[in-house]
């Protein structure tokens, strides 16, 4: 229905082969550590914000 | 005995409530807050879940408020969910608003029969508030197949300070409600507005209404501060009449509300030495790394989202069995997982390998960690 304050979003990657596994972000000031899947409410709803250009996803570290 | 009797005993058990239906909105006694009973601060920009579970807040720049599990409540109850303003907002810019919201995922909507608008079914709930007059419920028929519209219902509270119960009876729309895990009745509780949600008409059939017709009439509960406002006994049955609250025992409520999240609290844990403890097991893949495989109490409704609040070195405590000795958290990521388990990958520091690493909360009473799959 509404947007979500999302900040501070960075994908997390698997230690042995990097591929990305979650994104880490904060999301109306809790911590949250996202799993790539579309059917996950905040998953959703970072890409929807990404898709509008108002969210950008850092690499994983 | 006669048949005429035995209507007159099923009669007198109906009456008595010891016949009821099935009431669809999850922890509607609000006895379940397994976050938080109490956040302070809820301001602008505010838009999840942050006590009693299943109900999510949504703040557009009305107001601050505490939101808490409260232990004031009707006759049979134990608890209510309370906003109490700390911040007033006497003249609400016009797209300003406030709602406390519960969704139904769309399978367990089925029996109210969406798409045949003969069928009906009623929300009931107790009500208090030191505001009395016009409040909107509003609810929606969030479904992928379904039409997608809204219907706004006006109650009042008649009087101020005292538990009033009210109960709203619709038609369902006309357009069928998917029966899958996604979001499919959506309640609405609105408790202020500016003019962006108030200027039109208030729209009583299910339509796809102008903004300005969502909320028409509702008070603003921001209007001064230590305005109040308390809900509990939410229920939602098929049907024309609302049937009698069917209470159910803390564990089982807390079961359905796991599907949504489930959260591992630091809360009641003392130094853990003085204490009973948890101990959660994780398995060592290097020197400092290891990985947590936790499965849930209940399949969830979606892969869940990995949440934590306040897990740190100095609220978690690590021990390696292996080598005897204490290692320290450096940080935590969700890896891999789904609806039943999900693993999370620790960073660890301190020296030598460990096959076999235990985390225990210690002296950690605003700490945990948990999954989310709400809607």
């Amino acid at each position: 229905m509404d947007n979500m304050n999302i900040t501070a979003a960075q994908y997390n990657a698997d230690a042995l082969d990097e591929h990305n596994t979650s994104i880490q972000a904060t999301i109306d000031g809790v911590e949250l550590h996202v799993p790539l899947d579309p059917a996950n409410r905040h998953y959703a709803e970072i890409m929807r914000q990404v898709e509008a250009g108002t969210l950008t996803i850092a690499e994983a570290d | 005995m006669s048949k005429a009797r035995q209507l007159a005993d099923l009669g007198n058990q109906i009456d008595d409530g010891a016949i009821t239906g099935t009431n669809m909105v999850i922890n509607g006694a609000m006895t379940v807050a397994q976050r938080s009973t109490s956040e302070t601060g809820l301001a602008n920009g505010t838009n999840s879940y942050k006590t009693v579970d299943r109900y999510t807040t949504y703040i557009s720049g009305l107001g601050a408020w505490t939101q808490s599990q409260d232990t004031d409540a009707p006759d049979g109850f134990g608890h209510s969910l309370k906003m109490l303003c700390t911040t007033a907002d006497a003249s609400p810019a016009a797209g300003d608003r406030m709602l406390i919201q519960t969704k139904i995922e769309g399978q367990d909507v089925q029996s109210l029969g969406f798409g045949n608008t003969a069928n009906t079914y009623t929300v009931s709930f107790y009500v208090k508030s030191n505001v009395t007059g016009t409040y909107i419920l509003e609810q929606y028929g969030d479904s992928a197949s379904a039409t997608g519209n809204n219907i706004s219902t006006a109650y009042t509270i008649n009087a101020a300070n005292t538990w009033e119960r009210k109960t709203i009876t619709l038609n369902v729309d006309s357009g069928a409600m998917t029966a899958d895990n996604t979001s499919g009745l959506v309640l609405s509780f609105w408790l202020g507005s500016g003019t962006n949600y108030t200027s039109g008409t208030l729209n009583t059939s299910w339509s796809n209404p102008a903004s300005t017709d969502r909320a028409v009439g509702q008070v603003n509960l921001a209007s001064a501060t230590n305005n109040y406002w308390q809900i509990t006994g939410v229920c939602l049955n098929v049907g024309d009449s609302a049937i009698d609250f069917p209470h159910e025992s803390y564990g089982d409520t807390l079961a359905k509300c796991q599907r949504y999240t489930y959260i591992i609290s630091g809360a009641g844990y003392t130094p853990a030495t003085s204490s009973a403890y948890d101990r959660y097991v994780m398995f060592g893949t290097g020197p400092t790394t290891a990985k947590w495989i936790t499965p849930f109490p209940t399949t969830m409704r979606a892969v869940p989202s990995l949440i934590t609040s306040n897990f740190t070195s100095s609220t978690v405590q690590i021990y390696s069995y292996t080598d005897d000795a204490s290692k320290t958290l450096s940080s935590i990521a969700l890896a891999q997982g789904g609806t039943n388990q999900q693993q999370v990958d620790f960073t660890l520091s301190g020296s030598g390998f460990a096959d076999t690493i235990t985390w225990r909360w210690n002296n950690s009473p605003a700490a945990y960690i948990g999954f989310d799959a709400e809607l």
